[in-house]
């Protein structure tokens, strides 16, 4: 098997052919869709246009992938495509839901009693809005097997699309309490406690993952923003979660050296909201001091010349 | 769908509000920003000038499609932005805008609210707009823009587009061949110093 480009790359071979499917031919489009696949992108519209070309003209070359790509297209047609047609009937299936109707048929004759097309199909239900017909179908896929993944994150989703943000939350937290090691879905916890506004037990999804893979820059960095928000710079400043923050961003920069802006801007604001006069006042200048520089750096390296003034003048000011 | 927006705002007065005029490029860019990220929020700064008989924006830096609460890139953005209107000699920071996750949410949000108020704290008529989701096919009529005050309150002020009918065919060309995947907000240009946030050239 060969390797799959990424998805830049597959996109630019494309593009020499003006972005249609029928001139790219199908190991340019297969190559785009599984760039978009296997790179986890959310391209529904890449998706729709490549994948149903293959479908439709190249079915039997992908020889057993055609099922995975059904499945692709399938909930690319339920991400993008319309839901009715223009004519407004109210029953009337939009083109793209009648078209996933199809796939979703195939699959299932191909994979009769499967609960991971029962899955797709709890996902038409969400499509067409019939959101209580959705939730049942996922419980009776949980009560089969009760930690799919699969099914507990639609029901997170479609607790979060019903702006149900705290019961989502709960689920999230009934399901990491057995399965702890699910990194994805610590951070769609971050995120929804981000959103309510509940800054500890945010950081608190983080200090998991950090657990979890101590070696993720990513995680320091987000967990630094965490705290330095808590900290509320504004407020008068918690100086000991400012400080905290700090080493937390510069752990990050430890194991990101290059092209880490966030972490370095993240150090420059905690320097800047060190208490004046502090004991360690000499380290804390030198740091600011260096993050400044390497701020530079990476501008400089970018060749990003109107940014590369804005950034010297705002370090400038914070470092003052 | 769409009307609950508006009939939400007009129980109860609604305050006059400052009338709003953007440029064409300023209300494409905000739109292509919400469209690149249609499942997520997406929030941006509006650069123009503000008098006590009008805003006019002339510019629109785009700025998030990742949480909103977290401040230390938010800060550093407006520095950034403070910077770079300072340079310009002519530009100021004279709104915000949000587009909510949910297409039915009219709510500016804690987050929103603390951002119109500190912008509203250094110019008093600054604009706060909201994108209406529910129906996203805007007309020149109906720009599908709600106009806010700093409490998240809607306002009767009227929002105008210089040259919508020709800014809007423009704006549908520009979706149909998928410029809007070339914007550039400030959480992208984070995460590559070579992406521009600025936009210059993405219109063109």
């Amino acid at each position: 098997m060969s390797v799959t480009p990424s998805l830049d790359e597959a996109e630019r071979a494309c593009a020499a052919y003006g972005h249609e499917p029928s001139r790219c031919g199908f190991d340019l489009s297969r190559d785009l869709v599984m760039a978009v696949r296997e790179g986890k992108h959310v391209r529904p519209d890449l998706v729709l246009k490549y994948g149903q070309y293959l479908l439709k003209s190249h079915a039997s070359r992908l020889g057993d992938g055609v099922w995975a790509m059904y499945e692709q297209v399938y909930m690319a047609l339920l991400q993008y495509g319309r839901r009715r047609k223009k004519s407004d009937g109210a029953n009337d299936l939009s083109d793209e839901l009648r078209l996933a109707g199809e796939y979703c048929t195939i699959l299932a004759a191909r994979f009769p009693d499967s609960i991971r097309v029962r899955r797709l199909e709890a996902m038409m239900w969400e499509a067409k809005d019939e959101f209580e017909l959705a939730m049942a179908d996922y419980e009776s896929i949980l009560k089969e097997d009760p930690n799919n993944l699969f099914a507990v994150k639609r029901q997170v989703a479609l607790l979060r699309s019903q702006g149900k943000t705290a019961e989502a939350a709960k689920k999230l937290v009934a399901h990491l309490e057995v399965v702890n090691s699910d990194t994805d879905g610590w951070l769609q916890l971050c995120n929804l406690y981000l959103q309510q506004q509940q800054y500890r037990r945010a950081a608190f999804c983080m200090e998991e993952l950090i657990l979890i893979n101590p070696m993720a820059y990513i995680y320091h960095l987000r967990y630094g923003e965490i705290l330095l928000s808590i900290g509320g710079v504004e407020k008068g400043g918690n100086a000991d979660l400012v400080r905290t923050a700090r080493k937390y961003f510069a752990h990050s920069l430890d194991l990101k050296p290059a092209n880490n802006l966030r972490a370095l801007y993240g150090v420059l604001i905690c320097c800047a909201a060190a208490p004046k006069g502090a004991k360690s006042k000499n380290e804390v200048e030198e740091l600011g001091r260096w993050a400044q520089k390497r701020l530079l750096e990476e501008y400089g390296a970018a060749k990003a010349s109107t940014m590369l003034e804005a950034v010297k003048a705002v370090s400038d000011e914070l470092l003052a | 769908l769409g009307a609950r927006c508006r009939r939400a705002a007009g129980q109860g007065t609604m305050a006059d509000g400052v009338p709003v005029e953007l440029e064409g490029d300023a209300y494409s860019l905000m739109f292509l920003h919400a469209c690149k990220h249609p499942t997520k929020a997406v929030n941006g700064l509006l650069l123009g000038t503000a008098a006590a008989d009008g805003v006019n924006v002339t510019n629109v830096l785009p700025l998030f499609h990742s949480s909103f609460a977290l401040s230390p890139m938010l800060e550093a953005a407006l520095m950034l932005a403070d910077e770079h209107c300072k340079s310009s000699g002519k530009l100021q920071l004279v709104g915000y805008y949000q587009a909510n996750e949910l297409s039915d949410d009219c709510d500016l949000g804690p987050f929103g609210k603390k951002i119109a108020q500190k912008i509203r704290a250094q110019c008093a008529q600054a604009a706060v707009l909201l994108l209406d989701g529910s129906r996203m096919r805007p007309t020149a009529d109906d720009l599908r823009l709600l106009s806010l005050d700093a409490d998240g309150k809607q306002t009767r002020a009227p929002v105008a587009v210089r040259g919508a009918g020709k800014v809007l065919s423009r704006l549908g060309d520009h979706l149909k061949c998928g410029t809007h995947q070339l914007l550039v907000d400030f959480d992208a240009h984070l995460d590559d110093a070579q992406k521009d946030w600025f936009n210059t050239s993405l219109l063109k």
